[in-house]
């Protein structure tokens, strides 16, 4: 059965000027499921867990509790594989069924630390895990935890998540801890999940894991559709600027060119609860007034419930132009929420990397200027802390690793509260202010919700 | 059988054609074969839009400054008919600029001064912390690279600061002033200029202020007004 999921479009203006310009417009498509699940989905699930020895003590014991937990909460339907590495990789649960839980558990409890980190072993044997419990009604998921900095094998760690990510397989990367103890790279890290379609969490603290091992493993068997990819086919004239996942989390996606007009996105798995909702950040071209169908959006997906590959959603976007400036004026106060907590993410990141790669007085200027956007968003905490970093880049030139790995993840949840909105409301918050005499058929253009 | 030529931009389409495969115009109100009846409105003017806070230029229809964040205007700035004589010509804001941020992060940009006569301020080279100062007086400098046997005497000179491996040009850029206000423009330099990491379309000034970043090649320098 196709139909799963549907695409509703919204932009950020009712009608956009007819100028003799290109000008910049963004698009909200929010894909969103249209069936309830039923029972939970059938998983294949590896953890690649890191055993280095900066693990030992506190870190060690509470992964090894939510590993243990993911045994508990796993179904005789489900595949669990179990790697952990340090310069090497061990594979302490081959791919298989949990026929005997206790046993599982028992090795889970035999781990201890040693060694360094050599991450991309431990990925190359997840790998292998899963692609033996590959099967369409299975959603197969790594879940990579560390703690450190990988030993000279970044390459190889995203090669593997390229790999993940053809064999359709994403990648959830925990960061564990922070600071001096606990030096992983957020920016690897979101590589990582960019590239396989995945997610990255900073988990501040070790009694944390477990809450997000738990909520890991339920937005997986909450899985409505894997192998999601989005394709934006445009007319001559239009230029994607920028392509955003604005929820459940927001990430900048890379986007491929496919063909002259159109670009690919991938967005991995769709998980039944929230969806998922993309920010194109485009340029449009000079247009005389009139309405044009400037994209075209579809999504590629499979279904592992019923077993169905390659099912599609199309969406068109239409655009309005006018020469009623005061109507182009217009902009849509859901749309602008999303876009000024986009900015302010971006902002910060921009300034990390800024920092990262040493242009202190441009990084502290921007950091300063996302603290602003912060506090006018009401984040008083993370403004806080992008005030006080600001601050010591200026006297120390640079950023407390502690504070950038936590910074880097505080503020993709900008919109966390925006999920539970428009679940409740989906798409109702958007005033619709009559048209002005002697405009004809603006209605229907800022809002479009046809899919096929 | 009759097709429907687009109004907007003349290409052919099949009759029960929805949108125009081209430029995505709207075709469900045409009638086939019907003459092609563009609207006679003409299309509006754009003009660059300037951060009201730091002053990026930003593309027209920014709603967030791209560079320090600030929300912009909630209108693209629209200029009528009359052709801009210049790529980023800043307005007064026609609008009032929606409530600055509690604690601005970058300098406002100031109420338009007395028109410029002469080039005022310096230039620091970030490298060295060299300042160098404009020559007194003038409305328009050279930034290059001295070179004697083809005649080329810029009014600043890069030479002797690294610039020929910075792939500075001998006649690179140039600083004026025009209609009373202060432009960078670059002269089809090989390297290119970039004015706060965007780079200059060759021979299109581009207003330049206090506090900017110029960079020619890999040469960056920066602006000072004072």
């Amino acid at each position: 059965m196709a139909g799963e999921a549907h695409i509703h479009v919204a932009l950020h203006r009712k009608a956009y000027l007819s100028m003799n310009t290109p000008q910049q417009a963004y698009v909200l498509l929010e894909i969103m499921p249209t069936v309830a699940i039923a029972t939970p989905q059938a998983v294949n699930f590896s953890l690649v867990l890191d055993r280095s020895g900066s693990m030992g003590g506190e870190k060690l014991q509470q992964m090894k509790e939510a590993a243990r937990l993911v045994v508990e909460r796993l179904s005789p339907a489900d595949l669990l594989s179990v790697v952990v590495f340090d310069d090497s990789a061990d594979v302490v649960v081959p791919c298989g069924s949990l026929q005997d839980p206790a046993t599982i558990q028992g090795k889970i409890d035999a781990i201890q630390e040693r060694g360094g980190t050599h991450m991309s072993t431990g990925m190359d044997s997840g790998l292998k895990e899963l692609l033996r419990g590959q099967s369409p009604d299975r959603v197969s998921r790594m879940l990579l935890l560390t703690d450190g900095q990988t030993w000279e094998d970044q390459e190889a760690c995203l090669a593997l998540a390229d790999q993940c990510r053809q064999a359709g397989i994403s990648i959830n990367a925990l960061g564990l801890g922070v600071g001096e103890d606990s030096n992983w790279d957020p920016r690897l890290l979101e590589e990582l999940a960019v590239r396989s379609g995945g997610e990255w969490v900073a988990v501040d603290r070790p009694d944390k894991v477990s809450a997000v091992f738990a909520s890991t493993l339920r937005s997986l068997q909450g899985t409505l559709a894997t192998n999601v990819s989005m394709t934006m086919r445009m007319v001559e004239g239009v230029s994607p600027r920028a392509v955003w996942r604005v929820t459940p989390l927001i990430s900048r996606l890379g986007h491929q060119a496919v063909g002259s007009r159109d670009i690919q996105v991938f967005l991995g798995d769709l998980q039944h609860s929230s969806g998922q909702s993309i920010l194109a950040d485009l340029l449009l071209p000079p247009r005389k007034p009139g309405s044009y169908r400037l994209l075209q959006a579809d999504i590629l997906y499979d279904v592992p419930e019923s077993g169905l590959t390659r099912q599609q959603a199309v969406v068109d976007v239409v655009v309005t132009f006018t020469e009623d400036a005061a109507l182009a004026s217009q902009t849509q106060p859901r749309l602008m929420n999303i876009i000024e907590r986009v900015v302010a993410h971006k902002l910060q990141t921009q300034a990390l990397d800024e920092a990262a790669a040493g242009d202190i007085p441009r990084a502290t200027q921007r950091l300063r200027a996302a603290a602003t956007r912060l506090l006018e968003l009401g984040e008083v905490d993370m403004a806080e802390e992008a005030s006080q970093q600001a601050q010591r880049l200026e006297q120390v030139g640079q950023v407390d690793p502690a504070a950038m790995q936590r910074m880097r993840y505080a503020t993709k949840r900008l919109t966390e509260a925006e999920i539970q909105d428009s679940e409740t409301q989906p798409g109702q918050s958007e005033s619709t202010p009559a048209p002005p005499e002697g405009e004809p058929s603006q209605q229907d253009t800022g809002e479009q919700a046809e899919s096929a | 059988m009759s097709e429907i030529i687009c109004p907007s931009c003349g290409m052919p389409a099949p009759t029960g054609a929805i949108f125009c495969d081209n430029c995505g115009f709207d075709l469900r109100h045409v009638a086939p074969s019907a003459p092609a009846a563009p609207s006679s409105a003409s299309v509006a003017e754009a003009a660059g839009t300037n951060c009201p806070a730091c002053g990026h230029p930003n593309v027209p229809g920014a709603v967030f400054c791209e560079n320090c964040g600030e929300e912009m205007s909630a209108m693209p700035a629209s200029q009528p008919a009359s052709q801009p004589p210049l790529v980023a010509v800043e307005e007064p804001a026609p609008q009032p600029v929606p409530e600055p941020a509690p604690a601005p992060v970058v300098e406002p940009v100031l109420a338009p001064a007395a028109p410029l006569t002469a080039i005022p301020g310096s230039l620091l080279l970030r490298m060295t912390n060299t300042n160098l100062s404009i020559p007194p007086g003038k409305q328009l400098v050279v930034l290059g690279r001295e070179d004697p046997v083809s005649g080329i005497f810029p009014d600043i000179d890069l030479d002797p600061h690294g610039g020929l491996e910075a792939g500075v040009g001998r006649q690179h850029a140039q600083i004026l002033i025009q209609d009373g206000l202060l432009y960078l423009e670059d002269l089809n330099s090989v390297n290119g200029t970039v004015l706060n990491r965007q780079r200059l379309t060759p021979r299109q000034p581009a207003l330049l202020k206090d506090g900017d970043e110029i960079r020619l090649g890999k040469l960056v320098l920066a602006y000072s007004a004072a």
